[in-house]
């Protein structure tokens, strides 16, 4: 997400479709979201035309003018914006009187901009809004773009409907699952039908590494309940050379605010990425929050999420998350295990196996056995190498957890477990 | 060196490798990796002041191997696994070259010097030397001349026929009543060169035993020349490497390095400055390769040679210097019997540093 260049156009097009989802979400009942851009390509100068329709729950004008106060620096005249380069800014509430009850009811945006460079580029944005968009499933939506290119020789239109069984599971599933689906569709560029501006070549939906979590507070003296999800994939590191030049080799960050793709503060975005995901590539953190809540109980909310769903990656697939040389050092497990069960076995001197077979927990005759002892001691050697990469690795987090949440004084604090940093027998690892 | 106490029975190497095996299992019990902790020794450093404990036959240091690391993991698996065949041969008493131990599991071991130090590191850890572990070298090397002995209560008379070649015996401990009534012992790096002498007859007309060991030197050739004044032949820089380790032992196996080095072996040739001297034809002098010259530069960094083998270091220094080498075979080009009147003269004239 270009949080670095955006234009009031793009900041003004993301408020209009937060909003429009926050209405359909509202009607309860299946709704379209259309979004309709035209690009004069020849027009001097080059101009967008963008129009955001939905049939979500009806609005009021007053929804609209409380963007006058907010984020956008747009000087508006009740929202028939005179600014040079966005105009022609149009609002149509199509609310037809007596159908309430039906929810019959639509709303449909529309502004001019020339105020992008690019219009190309702006449409690449664009689909790149939509598809972070449809990462969510959000229930009972179905976004539809359209892309018209005009010029002086003529049009060409492109049109990319989400396909309806991505939402019309029959089982409802809650809103982190579909998150969950949804980032494996974006990983693996499914099913979005969308021009792939990120293709990759990470086919394999079981490769992908997920954790999740979900903490939730109730705000007693609004009574509203705040709640961030978060989901961090992992997907394994393309070995084409086509993947490893282009897009797909970081830890790449979304963020989602009231189901609207938003942005995330940048050193928290740096302390995400910069967590070492040895041979890995990380896909994406995704928190999402339910209400708008305020900044520092909401950064704890998702702090504890990320921190939750990280845990759970770890708990799920501790061997894949083996630091590099932690992996190299486990491939001589099974030899091992193997080669002192059989010094234990081969032994003529049978006091030493008891002995030994004591000192492995076996003791009832069946269990006295080369493979028993070579299993036991296969899990103690694996265990101690996990475990010795864990704390390893805890260092190098704690660094970064301090660092997601603009690491305030009393956040500091809390970072957890700073005996880990006594270990000096651990320091030798790091340098392997 | 026959009659030498053994301080290491099998049955006390047995019981090292249980209590060994035992500390392991309470390790791991006590969530620590397996880890051994062995004394670090080496022949020579590249410390050219030579205020260095080389020497001494101390260890310099200690290698905590564990499983921080990939070579270190690898470095205990073979070890283990070769802990497991000693422990084998003990038991039923039979014993295995090391490369018979290497052709057990070659896609494992890799490659032989890989064995070589596990069985180094075991002779650490077990206070042993090798022969202790039943563990023998390969027998490969050859010897003919002035020498009678008795191998496993089978008399070997080299001296009835001595232009043949005889094997070199294996197990030390099973050789016994060497007699001997040369005058020095000729150690040839190449079968070939041994080969060509006994056609010659070299035996016959010069009272010496010729010993090749077939490329680098194993242990039994060393040890039975222990006592005698030795003269090999060589002139390039593994030709060169070869002799370091006769003289100062192999790092390798440097734990064991004080039984089986000669440190009076002498170089009797070939030297560079024979090429001029027999008039060796320009197109036998080859160029030294860049990694001739790389090992050449390396050897000369080395402690000893700076300490105790001042004159051996200069002729690297030459050799490195005209960047050209010449195999020993290149002088019998005139005369196939070269080396038989070149070795006596060497000898004769105390052309040998
Ligand atoms: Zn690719
Ligand atoms: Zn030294």
């Amino acid at each position: 997400m270009e949080t670095s260049r955006s234009s009031a156009t793009r900041k003004l097009f993301q408020i209009l479709i937060a909003s429009a989802i926050q209405r359909c979400r509202l009607s309860g009942i299946l709704c379209r979201l259309t979004i309709s851009l035209k690009g004069f390509y020849d027009a001097h100068p080059p101009s967008v035309r963008i129009s955001i329709s939905d049939t979500g729950a009806g609005s009021n004008l007053v929804e609209f003018r409380d963007l006058n106060s907010g984020s956008v620096p747009i000087p508006a005249e009740k929202w028939g914006i005179h600014e040079n380069d966005i105009h022609r800014y149009c609002l149509n509430l199509k609310e037809l009187h007596g159908s309430r009850k039906r929810l019959k009811s639509g709303t449909e945006v529309s502004l001019s901009s020339a105020e992008e460079e690019s219009i190309d580029e702006f449409v690449k944005w664009v689909v790149g809004f939509v598809q972070k968009i449809r990462i969510l499933k959000i229930p009972d939506i179905v976004i539809e773009l359209l892309v018209e290119h005009i010029n002086n020789h003529g049009s060409r239109s492109e049109s990319f409907l989400q396909e309806i069984n991505d939402f019309s599971s029959p089982i409802p599933v809650s809103n982190i699952n579909h998150l969950v689906s949804g980032l494996e569709d974006y990983v693996l560029g499914d099913g979005n039908g969308l021009t792939d501006n990120r293709q990759s070549c990470i086919k394999n939906r079981a490769s992908l590494m997920v954790g999740t979590g979900q903490t939730n507070n109730m705000d007693n003296n609004r009574g509203m309940i705040q709640m961030v999800e978060a989901v961090v994939m992992i997907t394994p590191m393309p070995t084409c050379s086509c993947c490893r030049k282009t897009n797909c080799s970081a830890t790449q960050v979304l963020y989602f605010q009231d189901f609207s793709p938003s942005s995330i503060p940048q050193s928290s975005l740096n302390a995400l990425t910069n967590i070492d995901w040895q041979n890995h590539l990380t896909e994406v953190t995704a928190p999402e929050s339910q209400h708008r809540a305020s900044s520092s109980s909401k950064r704890n909310l998702m702090k504890n999420a990320i921190k939750l769903a990280l845990d759970d990656l770890k708990r799920k697939h501790t061997a894949e998350l083996l630091s590099l040389h932690a992996q190299q050092v486990r491939e001589y497990v099974p030899d091992l295990s193997r080669t002192i069960a059989s010094l234990i076995f081969s032994s003529n001197d049978l006091g030493f196996q008891e002995e030994c077979t004591a000192l492995l927990g076996l003791h009832s005759v069946d269990n006295k056995t080369e493979e028993k002892a070579e299993s036991i001691i296969k899990e103690m050697i694996t265990g101690i190498i996990e475990m010795k990469d864990r704390n390893l690795k805890r260092k190098k987090e704690d660094t970064a957890h301090c660092l997601l949440f603009e690491c305030e004084s009393h956040l500091e604090e809390e970072c957890p477990d700073e005996d880990y940093r006594e270990e000096p027998e651990d320091t030798a690892i790091i340098d392997f | 060196m026959a009659g030498r106490v053994s301080p290491s029975e099998p049955a006390d190497l047995l019981a090292k490798i249980r209590g060994f095996v035992r500390l392991v299992l309470e390790d791991l019990c006590n969530g620590r990796p397996p880890s051994v902790a062995l004394d670090r020794f080496k022949t020579y450093c590249s410390d050219p002041s030579g205020n260095c404990s080389c020497s001494t036959d101390l260890p310099c240091g200690k290698d905590i191997v564990s499983l921080e690391s990939k070579s270190h993991a690898y470095r205990i698996d073979i070890m283990l696994r070769l802990l497991l065949i000693i422990q084998q041969l003990l038991q039923e008493n039979k014993h295995a070259s090391k490369r018979d131990i290497y052709y057990m599991e070659p896609s494992v071991f890799q490659d032989q010097g890989n064995v070589d130090r596990a069985i180094n590191d075991i002779c650490i850890l077990l206070e042993c030397s090798r022969h202790h572990l039943n563990v023998v070298p390969m027998g490969k090397g050859l010897v003919m001349g002035w020498l009678r002995f008795i191998e496993a209560g089978r008399k070997v008379n080299c001296i009835k026929n001595p232009n043949d070649g005889f094997p070199v015996p294996i197990c030390i401990e099973e050789t016994k009543d060497i007699v001997s009534v040369a005058q020095y012992i000729l150690v040839v790096e190449k079968e070939t060169v041994f080969q060509r002498l006994a056609n010659d007859k070299f035996c016959e007309r010069n009272r010496c035993i010729v010993i090749t060991g077939r490329g680098y030197p194993d242990a039994p050739t060393r040890r039975n020349g222990l006592t005698f004044l030795v003269n090999p032949v060589y002139a390039d820089p593994y030709g060169f490497d070869i002799l370091t380790t006769y003289r100062f032992g192999s790092m390798q196996m440097a734990y064991d390095a004080k039984i089986f080095r000669v440190p009076g072996i002498y170089w009797l040739g070939v030297f560079l400055s024979d090429s001029e001297k027999y008039c060796l034809p320009n197109r036998c002098l080859l160029n030294l390769t860049a990694k001739d010259k790389q090992k050449a530069e390396a050897i000369l960094m080395r402690c000893y040679l700076h300490r105790e083998a001042p004159k051996w270091r200069l002729e690297l220094e030459i050799m490195l210097d005209k960047g050209v080498k010449y195999e020993i075979e290149a002088l019998s080009a005139s005369s196939l019997s070269f080396l038989s009147t070149y070795i006596p003269q060497q000898i004769q004239g105390r052309h040998y540093i």
